[in-house]
Parts: structure tokens; C-alpha cells; sequence
């Protein structure tokens, strides 16, 4: 039996509005990796960059940065966000307060980042000075830490949400204890969800620009301590676009950005895959 | 009310049964008054009635079968069925005892002759007529209290029973039979055994509604 | 003929929120035999078998009077030390709930929590439970793979060796059997008749053919009350009252 005409129109219609985001995707990542892969070496990798961001240098220091800054964010959010969410799923039931952590979470994710940054940048760098340094990656680290909570808040909370309710009366059932449920049946089977909230929220982490822009100084030289200020990645391909036009090291930088993110991506993904194939016994 | 199909078959067996009863009540009757008036045309009619007597036997034991295996009867529709099982094969009892006396009936070919009074021989035959109505009507939903009766009744029927036999036996030992006779005796010696198991039958019947009706398996004894 | 008593409930009433329940429910459940609970659905037995230990404590606004008393105490007060009850009663749930580990870690579960660590106990009471529960043929020589594998039916014994494990007295289990086909089901139902000898059992059920196979004793709830508890022949042969009559006829509504 031949498709009908009619149900061809819109089928045809939906299929090119999916084929749509897969080119965008491929052209974005063609061009930019065509054009920055061929600058990608281990002299690239391994050498800081110039003190004017010439040409022929690497991006070593920024790379540390990125690592750094985005690593105190998620040691200060990881805790916050899982604990946040056992808390509002497990101890909490269904009420107004847990109604409202939710919303103001989700308020939080929506605030543009600059003025996070803003905030970021009156507190931590000028009112907390003494004690962050000012611009340094402990300033940066925290501040990107009230972005990625939101985002790994919000999914441990649905992953939690997903454990059967059957497992915590499977375990309650037997005398175990209300923490030791939670901490033998239900974090282990929400682990994969748990964990893709962080990275998800990793990703947030390294791609931010205004925020770290505001907080992190930008300062090209290798980081020794948390209190000295830093320029990740993101802030050195902004800097050295607008201030030195330097389009060759931009591609370069932004090549080693995504292929990062698309590692980071990958391998959780495997790791998380096959993780749930153990638990699901396969 | 849910379960429409079942309930109707439920009612369908039920009926049937009853019918089943009415015409071995019926076959009781023609046989005793073919007897008493020496009507062997009618004693060959039920003697050929039997037939439809144990068609509905057959059927009806197919019926509860299905309902059995298909609906999982629990409660009162499982002791209507387990009654009517047992109930149907008293009656085709009851119907092959009525096809015996017909026979004798119709080997008489005459008039009956006794050498006793035949006030307890009628009364006999009265009780187990209205026993075996009673239990067919206990059963299409009469009065249980009547069923409850039906011991007491046999007791008296067991009574007149032994009673006639020791009568008779007297009377032969005595030899006031004549020749002629003596194969009457021999005759009524029979066919009161068969209404004196009729009646066990009724009873039998009787109790079974008991339990049908009330659930208590005392009655089954 | 062992007549003793192991729970004892005497005007239970329960409302979730302004709904009540459970109707000044009272029945004594008989010691090492099966009690079924049936009756139509939201007629309040899932409701009652949780109350026995203290599930319903996890449903928001649960307002619960009476007494249920076990081994001498009201289960009901609140200072009764619920962790220690459910070692005692535990409960085998309608879906097979296995966590995602191994089999060997399902059934040491409740042990460990309970703080047996040494291998050698755990391996025995493992040994034990499997094969208390019917399973010990079936998994014994892949206690490692994860307890998903195992067939609907497996995991539900596997449940109850899990459960067997921390040694309870009673063992209340809700429509065990309904997410079962039929050859799991009798598998079941073989082992809940086995598991009367050391146990007490309370099982709800939908399946009344279920109840009248396993158990003694047949309690019917119909809209919260407990309309009759009988023996179970007497139950499905002579009910006393007409809605358990109807009920058990199908010629309910």
C-alpha cells in the first residue's frame, strides 16, 4: 500500500527539521576543527602561552586554569547538589518548601551568566579578597559552582526520583535503616543519572566565559596555588580574538575545547553505560 | 450484576434439574396408579419414558461439568452444582426402580391379589409419592423445613416396609395363599422393596438440598 | 492442632486524611499457618497488611487507631522500634523487587545491614535462605550474576530468601504472585506451603483460586470493614455473610 500524499508533507517536513541539527552540529564541528586541528601539537599543548598571546606559542596555563577552576566548582557543587537532592527526595515529602528549592534552582539555571558573574565578582573577588585572592581560581571555581549546582541539582533529583520506590521498601522491609537504604540501594542505582548531572554540569563548567571573565583575572602565567588568578580557556579565546585578533590560536584552542567536551561526553557515557548494563545484570 | 452468562446458565441447570425431577416424579405416579388399576399400556409408556429420564441425566451432568472446569463456582453456585451432580443420579435411580415395578406391572397383566390388609400397602405408596414430590419441590426452592422431615418420613416407610414383608411371610408360612397368589406375593415383595429404595433416594435427595440450601455437611452423612 | 496466636488486631481504624480505610478491623491471626486477605480492589487489605509493620508510615497524612498487638506489644506506639519489627515481619512485595546486585548480595543484604560481616556466616546463611526459599538448585553456580537475570518468578524467591535471611517470624506478602504466569505462580504457591511449617504467613490476594489453594484461613474486606474471617473452606463453600457470598460467586456490583 503506498503512504499517503498527505502523510508524506509532514513527514518529510520532520525528517528535514532533524537532519537540520545533525548538519548544524557537522558544520560547526567540521569548520572549527578543520581549521584549528592542523595548530593542535604537543608543543601547542605543553607551552604557555606568549605574554601577548603572539602566534607559534601553546596553551598550556590555560588548560591547567580550565582544569582547575572548573574542578573547585564541582568539588563545592558535587556535595551541595547530591546532598540537596537526597534531602528534598528522600526526607522531605512533597510540600511548599521542597516546592520552592525547586523553583529557585531552576531560577538560578536561568540567570544570565554574566551577572552571576557580577555577583561572582562583588563577593568573592572584592568582599571575600582576603580570603580568595581576589581574581584567582578559588573566586572563579566557586562562582561557576553556583552555575553547575543548579543543573546537577535539578537531575540527581529526577534520578533519585527514577530509583522504584519498591527497592526502598524492599530494603526498609528487611530492618535496614533509612540511611542505609540510601546509601546500599538507592545512590548506587541512581549513580548513572547522579552522574550525568555533574557532567552535564562540568560542561556548563568549562564552556563559561562572562562568569570567569569577571572572576578568574585572566592572568596567562602557570597557576601554583588557588588564590592565583588564572585565564581558562574559554576567557584566553575571547581575549586573544578581541585583543589581538588572533584567529589561528582561537581555532586551536577552541579545537582542543571540544574535543575535551566531546571526550568527557563519551567516555561517561560509556563508563555510565556499561555501569547500568552490570546493575541491570546484561 | 456481573457474571450475566454465568448466572444464567447457573439458572439454565437449575431448571433443567427441576424438570428432570418433575418428570421422574411423574413417572412414580403413572407407575402406581398403572398398578393399581392394572394398566399395563400405561406401565409400557413408562417404561418407554425412561429414556428421557436418563437423556436429562446425561445432559444435565454435561452441564455441570462445564460449569465446573470454566467458572470456578465457589460458595452456593458450587454447592447448586455438586447437588444437582448427585441429585440427577438419584433420579435416574428412582426413574430405573419405576421402569422395575412397570415390568412387574406389565408381567401381572392383572389386578393384584394379597393375602394382607392393604391399608399399610396404600400408605406406603401415598408416602413415597409425596416424598419424592416434596424433595423435587424442596429442591426448585420449597420449603427446607420439609427436606428436614424426610428421616422421620423414611423411618415410617422402613416401618410399613418390614411391617407388609413380615405380613406376607407370616401369611405363607401359614399357606393362606393359594398357588395363583403366591406369585403375587412374590411380585409385591418386590415392588415394595423398590418403593422402600425410592424413598432412600428422596431422602438421599432431601438431605443433599439441606446442605444445597445451608452449606452444613452434616446433612451428608 | 496448634492453636496459638501471633498478631492480635483489635479496632484498628485507619484514614488517610479525612478517608477512612480501615473499619475497627479485629482478627486474630492464627501462629504458623496461611491467612489469605481478600476482596475487591481498595477494600483496605493491602492497607492492613502494611499496617502490621508499619509501612504506612512512608503515606503522607496516615491517621491510624487500635491495636496490633505482637509478642506481648501495641507494634502501634510509637516508640516501638520499627527497624527491629521489620527484621521480625517482613514483607514480600506484588513486583519482584530485587536490588541491582548480585544474588549472592541480595540475600546478604539484610544480614549486612544487621552487621554480619564475616564471609564464611554470610555464605552460609545465603546457602540456607536459597534453599529455604526453593531457589539454591537454580542459582547456585552463578550467585555472582546480578539478580535482574533471573526470571519474574526466580526473583520473587529469590525476594523471599532475601527476606528468610534476617530470620523474621511472619512473613506478610502482597499479591506475591501477580506478575507471575501460571508455572511461576505454583512454584509460589508450593513454597508458601512449605514455608508455613516455620512460618506465619499473611498473604492478600486477588486470586481467590490462590487463596483457597494456600491458605487456612480466609478473611474478606469489602470497603474497609472485615466483612468475614473463616476458614478457608468454610469461606468459599458456606460464607456467612451475602457480600462475601457475592463476592466469592464473581456476582459482586
Amino acid at each position: 500500500m503506498a503512504a499517503k500524499r498527505s502523510e508524506m508533507v509532514p513527514m518529510g517536513l520532520l525528517w528535514g527539521a532533524g537532519i537540520a541539527t545533525l548538519v548544524i552540529l557537522i558544520v560547526i564541528l567540521a569548520y572549527i576543527l578543520s581549521k584549528g586541528l592542523p595548530l593542535i601539537s604537543w608543543h601547542f599543548l605543553t607551552t604557555n602561552p606568549g605574554v601577548r598571546g603572539q602566534a607559534g606559542t601553546g596553551i598550556y596555563s590555560t588548560i591547567l586554569a580550565t582544569v582547575a577552576v572548573t574542578g573547585v566548582a564541582l568539588l563545592v557543587a558535587a556535595p551541595l547538589s547530591v546532598g540537596g537532592a537526597i534531602y528534598l527526595n528522600e526526607y522531605t515529602r512533597e510540600n511548599l518548601l521542597r516546592k520552592v528549592i525547586r523553583q529557585a534552582a531552576e531560577i538560578l539555571a536561568g540567570i544570565p551568566s554574566i551577572i552571576i558573574g557580577l555577583f561572582g565578582f562583588l563577593f568573592f573577588v572584592i568582599y571575600l579578597l582576603p580570603y580568595t585572592g581576589g581574581w584567582s581560581v578559588l573566586s572563579g571555581g566557586l562562582t561557576l559552582a553556583f552555575m553547575v549546582l543548579p543543573i546537577s541539582l535539578r537531575i540527581s533529583e529526577e534520578a533519585l526520583k527514577a530509583v522504584p520506590g519498591e527497592l526502598r521498601e524492599g530494603s526498609l522491609g528487611l530492618g535496614a535503616t533509612k540511611w542505609q537504604s540510601i546509601t546500599t540501594v538507592v545512590l548506587p542505582t541512581a549513580l548513572p543519572g547522579i552522574v550525568t548531572g555533574l557532567i552535564l554540569g562540568m560542561g556548563r563548567a568549562i564552556g563559561e566565559t562572562a562568569a570567569i571573565l569577571l572572576t578568574a583575572g585572566g592572568a596567562l602565567g602557570v597557576i601554583h596555588s588557588l588564590r592565583d588568578p588564572a585565564c581558562p580557556m574559554t576567557l584566553y579565546l575571547y581575549n586573544i580574538l578581541t585583543e589581538y585578533n588572533d584567529t589561528t590560536t582561537a581555532y586551536g584552542t577552541a579545537a582542543v575545547l571540544i574535543i575535551a567536551i566531546l571526550a568527557i561526553t563519551f567516555v561517561t557515557d560509556w563508563l555510565m553505560n556499561s555501569y547500568t548494563k552490570k546493575l541491570k545484570g546484561l | 450484576m456481573a457474571r450475566n452468562r454465568y448466572v444464567r446458565k447457573l439458572k439454565e441447570l437449575r431448571q433443567n434439574v427441576v424438570d428432570m425431577g418433575v418428570l421422574t416424579r411423574r413417572s412414580v405416579e403413572d407407575v402406581l396408579t398403572a398398578l393399581e388399576t392394572s394398566d399395563t399400556a400405561l406401565a409400557e409408556r413408562v417404561i418407554a419414558n425412561d429414556d428421557e429420564i436418563d437423556k436429562f441425566d446425561r445432559k444435565i451432568e454435561s452441564q455441570c461439568m462445564t460449569l465446573l472446569a470454566l467458572e470456578q463456582p465457589m460458595a452456593k453456585d458450587l454447592r447448586v452444582i455438586a447437588t444437582s451432580l448427585k441429585m440427577i443420579t438419584d433420579l435416574e435411580r428412582i426413574g430405573d426402580f419405576v421402569v422395575d415395578i412397570a415390568e412387574e406391572v406389565v408381567a401381572m397383566g392383572k389386578p393384584i391379589r394379597i393375602p394382607v390388609s392393604a391399608t399399610k400397602f396404600d400408605e406406603l405408596v401415598a408416602d413415597v409419592k409425596s416424598m419424592v414430590a416434596d424433595s423435587i419441590e424442596t429442591y426448585a426452592g420449597g420449603d427446607i423445613q420439609k427436606a428436614r422431615s424426610f428421616e422421620a418420613r423414611d423411618d415410617r416407610i422402613d416401618f410399613l416396609y418390614k411391617n407388609i414383608v413380615e405380613n406376607m411371610v407370616n401369611a405363607l408360612a401359614q399357606g393362606k395363599c393359594s398357588t395363583e397368589t403366591v406369585s403375587d406375593v412374590a411380585s409385591l415383595l418386590y415392588i415394595i422393596r423398590y418403593l422402600e429404595r425410592i424413598a432412600d433416594h428422596a431422602v438421599n435427595i432431601g438431605n443433599r438440598v439441606c446442605y444445597m440450601e445451608e452449606g452444613d455437611r452434616r446433612y451428608l452423612k | 492442632m496448634n492453636n496459638a496466636i501471633e498478631i492480635s488486631v483489635k479496632d484498628l481504624d485507619l484514614w488517610f486524611g479525612k478517608f477512612q480505610a480501615l473499619k475497627k478491623i479485629s482478627i486474630d491471626i492464627p501462629k504458623n499457618k496461611v491467612t489469605a486477605l481478600i476482596g475487591p480492589s481498595g477494600c483496605g487489605k493491602s492497607t492492613f497488611i502494611k499496617t502490621l509493620d508499619r509501612m504506612n508510615d512512608l503515606v503522607d497524612n496516615v491517621k491510624i487507631t487500635g491495636e496490633v498487638v505482637y509478642q506481648g506489644r501495641n507494634i502501634l506506639d510509637s516508640d516501638t522500634d520499627v527497624v527491629e519489627l521489620r527484621k521480625q515481619i517482613g514483607m514480600v512485595f506484588q513486583k519482584p523487587n530485587p536490588f541491582p546486585k548480585s544474588i549472592f548480595d541480595n540475600v546478604a543484604y539484610g544480614p549486612r545491614v544487621h552487621g554480619v560481616r564475616k564471609k564464611a556466616n554470610l555464605n552460609e546463611v545465603v546457602e540456607r535462605s536459597l534453599k529455604a526459599a526453593a531457589l539454591w538448585e537454580e542459582v547456585k553456580d552463578r550467585l555472582n550474576e546480578s539478580a535482574l537475570r533471573l526470571s519474574g518468578g526466580q526473583q520473587q524467591r529469590l525476594c523471599i530468601a532475601r527476606l528468610l535471611a534476617v530470620e523474621p517470624e511472619v512473613l506478610l506478602m502482597d499479591e506475591p504472585a501477580s506478575a507471575l504466569d501460571p508455572i511461576a505462580t505454583s512454584k509460589i504457591e508450593d513454597l508458601i506451603y512449605e514455608l508455613k511449617k516455620d512460618y506465619t504467613i499473611v498473604i492478600v490476594t486477588h486470586n481467590m483460586q490462590q487463596a483457597a489453594r494456600v491458605s487456612s484461613n480466609t478473611a474478606f474486606f469489602y470497603l474497609g470493614e472485615l466483612v468475614e474471617f473463616a476458614s478457608t473452606i468454610d469461606l468459599f463453600e458456606r460464607p456467612r455473610d451475602k457480600r462475601t457470598e457475592d463476592y466469592v460467586t464473581g456476582k459482586f456490583g
